[in-house]
């Protein structure tokens, strides 16, 4: 499909407001199933992963264990001419770059000596064709893309 | 998720039944530990039924092949979805964790 102006070659995106809770993983999924379908579904697991991870990552460490939001977006962009799946994560928490601060997990470690834990942002690093962060009036946010044809 | 524990004389298959997420990976361990505790010295993971893994889940299957190591049990899993498979691979389990195509060769794979 080549970028028209009639509207279909992107989704509307709007952000959602949310406690920053798993809990509301649920619900985030029951959205990206109806809003990633056609082309867009085989990447529908990719997407879910990369939310599941960064949402989990607000939970752990942007409000030190008290309770605080999380605002969520997500939609089919125009990426260099191409559809493309676009994630954002925000927060309001102390500035902090989850990119920056993960280490490497080291997958040469045997059974009996690798950490249990320390996988979600080697993940989402893995799969998401491009990522960022960025520190945003007061709030950290992440950027997703994901092409359909992996890391171009 | 759905978690079912079959125990046989030479193995126990744990079944596993949905996403395997931060939402679901508390059952998963206190569900799945019960097998560490049963003779049989084979602990099979039957990941047929699972069209996603996260983070959150890859930890409980760590922990529990973990324990099954320590208390020198083998585990394999098999059938996964090619989806799971990937992020079992983009993680390193792939050498650390045996997998199989089915549950005949991943009874081969821990002899």
């Amino acid at each position: 499909m080549k970028p028209s102006n009639n509207g279909d070659f992107v989704t509307p995106i709007t952000t959602v407001s949310l406690p920053a809770d798993l809990s509301e993983l649920e619900q985030i999924n029951q959205r990206l199933e109806q809003l990633l379908t056609g082309d867009m579904q085989p990447l529908l697991l990719k997407t879910e992963l990369i939310v599941e991870e960064l949402l989990a990552n607000i939970c752990s460490y942007a409000y030190g264990g008290k309770s605080g939001q999380a605002y969520f977006a997500c939609g089919v962009v125009n990426f260099d001419g191409k559809r493309a799946i676009l994630i954002q994560l925000s927060d309001h928490g102390h500035a902090f770059d989850p990119f920056a601060n993960a280490r490497d997990p080291d997958l040469n470690l045997a059974l009996e000596d690798r950490p249990i834990g320390g996988l979600g942002l080697h993940l989402v690093r893995e799969i998401a064709s491009h990522y960022a962060y960025i520190r945003i009036d007061d709030c950290n946010q992440t950027q997703i893309i994901l092409t359909i044809d992996g890391q171009d | 998720m759905q978690l079912t524990i079959e125990t046989q004389a030479d193995y126990s298959e744990i079944i596993l039944e949905g996403r395997i997420d931060a939402t679901s990976a508390p059952q998963f361990d206190s569900e799945a530990t019960p097998a560490l505790e049963a003779p049989a010295p084979v602990l099979l993971l039957n990941f047929e039924a699972v069209p996603y893994i996260s983070s959150a889940g890859l930890r409980s299957v760590l922990k529990l092949a973990k324990g099954a190591q320590s208390q020198h049990k083998k585990l394999a899993c098999f059938a996964m979805q090619p989806a799971v498979f990937e992020i079992f691979r983009l993680s390193g389990f792939t050498s650390i964790i045996k997998i199989a195509q089915s549950k005949e060769q991943a009874c081969e794979a821990v002899k």
